[in-house]
């Protein structure tokens, strides 16, 4: 045992009063209320119309949760996970038109949006962990492995998430019709099954209309890849779709991270991600880019650069400027976007 | 599509011998439900909000717990107190700090060690020791 003998004796009194107190602790049920606002200034250009608008950052959007659990006995473990997005402007519904006026449909409080994201049970065991409710699919987030600190304003998605309404000039396309990080079938009522061995983990769901997800996922300090297949049968037009996601972390805080998914709708769309970043002790860099080929009107791409400072604990503040272009559109132009915001945890 | 296809041929035996490993695993009666249940960075912020204690612990929590201060101490409580001379904590969750016992005299020490040694080699099986081997095994893991 590698604790020498001289620390063992102070245990034993507390040893003791544990042993003591842990039966009177066994019916817990634990509650902890937690969540974050995260807001941000956009400057934006998409060749027509130019402005800026104060937004709630849809990447990761304001909202709260409650988590609780209690001990069963017999290693088994329940627990309830609620959790609930709040946003006013929410960035991944700016349009032309919120650049100048009072915002997304044109009166203050009109761009509101509430979304339930969490509401589900669990059961945790030796076997695993069973969930039922709505909740995250088991490919869900198979793309967004990242290493990169930089998350908050750029990542594989972060095009629809910012400016996902926006309209590329006049063509008549906006960014959420052109691109899709093809991330599993999101979250969803459903039942899900995890189970985990040291680094390596396993997830399959299966959700309404017979929608069935499974991902694999190998995660260390330094290194983290997720595969994840999805098909969502009855729920939409059958179609199946894959993924794959990694990142890695050196030690000198360089990182690099990549993702590759599409699925079998009618053009077989794909999107491809890549990311090189550096990561200090508080501030993180990084900069990207990322094609979608084959899902709407033309291809689209974009290119990034990201800042992110974590001030103190639970405090962020960050910045990016980034360009979403779309090919062979008639009427098509540019989007240009600099951003800054913060984000609060509590 | 030909590159979807072929990315999904090369996925799904990789998944299925996931499966087969953890599948077999737990034939083995391994434990699966160690899972790491973090958020990703993108969705919630490492470490404790903004409203946290000097500890890093979340202040927003609260327990349906029943404290059992009023509750008449159990024998082992009332046997460690009479070895070490200490009064057992009556709140679990002050309960795993050392201070209490870090203030002992020698006396009171050699009477803890004694206590020890005594389970250690008569009473290895039981519950006392037991949850002390425990606590043993949770000092590792949080230094």
């Amino acid at each position: 045992m590698r604790i020498k003998t001289k620390k063992l004796v102070p245990f034993l009194a507390i040893a003791t009063t544990a042993a003591v107190l842990l039966p009177a602790s066994a019916s817990a049920v634990e509650f902890e209320m937690s969540g974050q606002v995260n807001r941000l200034i956009m400057n934006v250009d998409n060749g027509e119309e130019d402005g800026t608008v104060h937004t709630d950052n849809s990447v990761s959007g304001s909202r709260v949760r409650i988590k609780g659990q209690g001990d069963l006995g017999d290693d088994l473990t329940a627990g309830v996970y609620w959790e609930y997005q709040l946003q006013s402007n929410p960035s991944s519904k700016i349009t032309e038109d919120s650049l100048d006026s009072d915002g997304i449909g044109g009166d203050v409080g009109g761009g509101d949006d509430f979304s339930l994201r969490q509401s589900n049970v669990w059961f945790k065991g030796n076997f695993g962990k069973v969930a039922i409710g709505q909740g995250s699919g088991a490919a869900d987030g198979s793309t967004e492995i990242d290493k990169s600190g930089t998350t908050v304003i750029q990542y594989v998605d972060a095009s629809r998430d910012l400016l996902g309404s926006m309209e590329y000039g006049t063509s008549g396309v906006t960014v959420g019709d052109a691109r899709s990080a093809f991330d599993g079938l999101g979250r969803n009522d459903n039942i899900r099954y995890d189970a985990a061995i040291e680094d390596f983990a396993l997830a399959a769901s299966l959700g309404n209309g017979d929608k069935v997800e499974v991902s694999a996922r190998y995660k260390s300090d330094s290194f983290e890849i997720m595969l994840g297949l999805w098909d969502d049968k009855d729920s939409g037009d059958d179609v199946q779709g894959e993924a794959i996601s990694a990142s890695w972390l050196a030690a000198n805080g360089f990182n690099l991270t990549g993702a590759y998914s599409g699925d079998d709708s009618d053009e077989d769309p794909t999107n491809v991600y890549v990311k090189a970043g550096y990561k200090m002790d508080k501030d993180s860099f990084a900069i990207d880019w990322s094609e979608t080929k084959d899902l709407g009107d033309g291809d689209a791409n974009s290119v990034s650069v990201a800042w992110v400072r974590d001030m103190m604990q639970g405090i962020q503040v960050y910045a990016s400027y980034r360009v979403d272009s779309l090919d062979d559109v008639a009427g098509e132009d540019d989007i240009t976007a600099l951003a800054g915001g913060a984000r609060i945890k509590f | 599509m030909a590159e979807s296809k072929m990315t999904a041929a090369k996925l799904k035996p990789t998944i299925l011998a996931c499966l087969v490993m953890l599948v077999a695993a737990g034939c083995s009666s391994a434990d699966l439900g160690n899972i790491d249940e973090t958020l990703s960075e993108r969705d919630d912020m490492p470490g404790p909000g903004i409203f946290a204690d000097e500890n890093g612990e979340n202040t927003l929590k609260w327990s349906t717990k029943v404290e059992p201060s009023d509750e008449k101490p159990a024998q082992a409580a009332i046997e460690a107190e009479a070895a070490t001379g200490i009064e057992p904590e009556q709140s679990s969750a002050t309960a795993p700090q050392a201070a209490p016992v870090t203030t002992m005299d020698d006396k009171a020490e050699f009477e803890a060690f004694k206590k020890w040694n005594r389970l250690r080699s008569e009473g290895a099986n039981s519950a006392e020791y037991q949850e002390f081997l425990l606590w043993l095994e949770y000092q590792q893991f949080k230094n």
